[in-house]
């Protein structure tokens, strides 16, 4: 390798198998909504999902006791956290109504 | 719905209680963005929503006959009605879980908190499937739909999971050759 090369080289990544994620579905949060029903599973391998599931308890406890990794955006939340951010001006205003007032 | 001229008699009554409950909360949610939600409705809603998990519950019962796993598809169910519920599973009473909302005129703010998961139960449970024990078979209808909305739940294995777990007469053999080295 050159010293140039030595200089800017790319950090390796770190390889990331089988892994699990938890997380609230749109529904949830547009709705401001928080249930098991409205959780889901994705299944993801390296940075790609390749299945989503519905989330059960039943499910969780089977992937924890077989070691899977495991990540969990829902922890001590009632309602997902991001029903609680304030959406932007552009979203905003496209839900208003305007009408044409005939007359004036 | 075609789908349902291939279900069994009885269970077409539960699947009757599945259309009208979306059929409330469809007429509810026609009104306008900012829907108003009376009395007749959360009514009828809350009716329909117990008839549901009345029949669902009966169906286990039928077919399942291990205790354990009939408490577990039972408790994975009462989960969406866990606004209507005590700790011990036994229901509130309604008016007292309405009465402030009713009364302050914020009840369309509530509304979706009762309605998203039972109607997410109605989707993912109910109507998948049956639209799986459609596409398997129509002999012993009833066990298959209960063992479908068993694994969405993940109490029973699903047909994936089945093909990777080792047939009973493998692991035999392996516990007799360990018997047979000592």
């Amino acid at each position: 390798m050159s010293l140039l090369g030595f200089m800017f080289r790319k950090k390796k990544e770190p390889k990331l198998g089988y892994w699990v994620l938890i997380a609230f579905s749109e529904e949830a949060k547009d709705k401001a909504v928080g249930n098991d029903f409205l959780k889901k599973i994705y299944h993801i391998n390296g940075k790609y999902a390749f299945k989503v599931e519905n989330y059960s308890s039943v499910k969780e406890k089977h992937l924890r006791k077989n070691g899977v990794i495991m990540v969990d955006r829902t922890v001590g939340q009632l309602i997902p956290k991001e029903a609680r951010n304030i959406p932007e001006a552009k979203e905003l205003l496209t839900r208003l109504q305007i009408t044409k007032v005939i007359g004036d | 719905m075609e789908l349902k001229s291939f279900a069994p008699p009885e269970l077409q009554h539960l699947l009757d209680l599945c259309t009208s409950i979306e059929e409330t909360v469809v007429n509810v949610r026609s009104m306008g963005e900012d829907y108003i939600v009376t009395t007749t409705n959360i009514q009828r809603f809350v009716d329909f929503a117990f008839r549901i998990l009345d029949e669902y519950i009966k169906l286990i019962k039928e077919v399942v006959h291990i205790e354990k796993e009939a408490v577990l598809i039972r408790n994975d169910a009462a989960k969406a009605y866990g606004v209507f519920l005590d700790r011990e599973g036994k229901p509130k009473d309604v008016f007292k879980i309405f009465e402030d909302s009713m009364s302050k005129g914020t009840m369309s703010y509530f509304f979706p908190l009762y309605v998203t998961p039972i109607m997410n139960f109605v989707h993912s449970r109910i109507y998948d499937s049956l639209i799986e024990t459609v596409n398997k078979s129509q002999k012993n209808f009833r066990t298959f739909f209960v063992q479908y909305t068993a694994a969405k739940g993940g109490i029973y294995p699903t047909i994936e999971e089945k093909a990777m777990i080792p047939p009973p007469a493998a692991a035999k053999s392996e516990g007799e050759e360990e018997a047979e080295e000592k």
